[in-house]
């Protein structure tokens, strides 16, 4: 049966060609797609942090994809337990945009993209498609089963 | 800080936000020369993840205008509309000025609204709390809540792992005009507002 999985930020699903991924509200997040076009299986995580800082507070669990670097291994794992097979991955890059000039000099968008970058060269995962930066928010819908990812903005 | 923030507590930080709602909405009141009804502040922490999942339809436009909050304590102001909403406001500000009323000229009011409402605010909270509360330059953006929410609430997020979120809604009358304000503060900031209402 087919399936529609809607993910929110810091939030990650792994599928079959039956299944239908999505995330929307992407702004300087990242929505990370790994796809193996063989097994046609697939994942996509909504990252949203560079990386885990050094934090005073002592709070539960992280969500599992809330970092970008952590987020992406936890992609991995999620998509091979799903049946894809590590050396047929690819990878798609959404999001990463600035939606604020007064905000952090450095975006974070971009610190989100540079980061899924080294993860993804550190687990030799080739990126396919990047529709990354900009200035506007996206929504991206991933279609397993033809490996599509389509970006929708409204602006 | 953590979700337990005391009832007292909530009380205290509610009442000081609704002082500084007032001031905000008295000055759109006198800017717009139309009545302005505000809601009592609602007050929301959370994991900084999970803010985009508070705004019920995350991915509808909406007309935001930014100002980041400097000083003694970090965090960040802003002001929601729909849209229309927006363009009502522009309509009653800018037919008193000349302008050639493109889009510089309409995210122009807006920002001069910002302007406006956060000084009016932030300026009544440093000087009740007595601290310094400085705000950035305003910005306006027009796109889906989701997004815009998302990267402001990531700032925080570098450095902390919950958020403070005050909203306050207004209505301004005859107008049937719905915005929002939002005050976003991160928990060192909560800490300090907190120790300067006891100081006083």
């Amino acid at each position: 049966m087919k399936k529609r999985i809607e993910i929110k930020t810091a939030e990650l699903a792994a599928g079959n060609n039956e299944d239908i991924i999505m995330t929307g509200s992407i702004g300087s997040c990242l929505a990370v797609v790994l796809y193996d076009k063989i097994n046609k299986v697939g994942g996509m995580a909504h990252v949203f942090l560079p990386k885990k800082i050094n934090v005073k507070q002592k709070t539960p669990k992280d969500s599992p994809a809330k970092y970008v670097d952590e987020g992406i291994e936890s992609l991995l794992q999620e998509t091979i337990k799903a049946g894809a097979k590590q050396e047929n991955l690819v990878a798609k890059l959404i999001g990463g945009s600035k939606m604020f000039k007064v905000l952090s000099e450095n975006g974070i968008g971009e610190k989100n993209i540079l980061s899924a970058h080294k993860t993804l060269a550190k687990l030799k995962i080739p990126i396919m498609h990047e529709d990354t930066g900009g200035t506007i928010g996206r929504i991206a819908e991933f279609n397993i089963n033809t490996g599509i990812v389509t970006v929708t903005t409204k602006m | 800080m953590n979700k337990k923030l005391k009832k007292s507590e909530v009380d205290q930080l509610t009442e000081v936000i609704n002082m500084g709602a007032g001031n905000a909405s008295t000055a759109l009141s006198q800017l717009m020369g139309k009545k302005v009804k505000v809601n009592v502040p609602k007050i929301t922490i959370d994991r900084v993840e999970k803010i985009t999942d508070m705004v019920g339809d995350n991915k509808r436009i909406v007309t935001m205008v930014l100002l980041k909050i400097l000083g003694d304590v970090t965090g960040a102001f802003f002001l929601l509309f729909t849209p229309e909403s927006a363009n009502s406001i522009i309509k009653v500000i800018g037919s008193k000025y000349n302008g050639d009323n493109d889009k510089d000229f309409k995210n122009s009011i807006l920002r001069e609204v910002g302007n406006i409402l956060s000084g009016a605010s932030l300026t009544a909270l440093s000087k009740f709390l007595n601290l310094s509360i400085i705000e950035s330059i305003p910005e306006t953006v027009t796109d889906m809540l989701g997004s815009m929410l998302e990267s402001i609430v990531a700032e925080i997020g570098q450095s902390s792992e919950e958020v403070l979120i005050f909203k306050v809604s207004i209505l301004i009358e005859e107008k049937e005009v719905e915005g929002n304000l939002y005050y976003i503060f991160d928990p060192e900031a909560t800490t300090k507002i907190l120790k300067a209402i006891r100081s006083i």
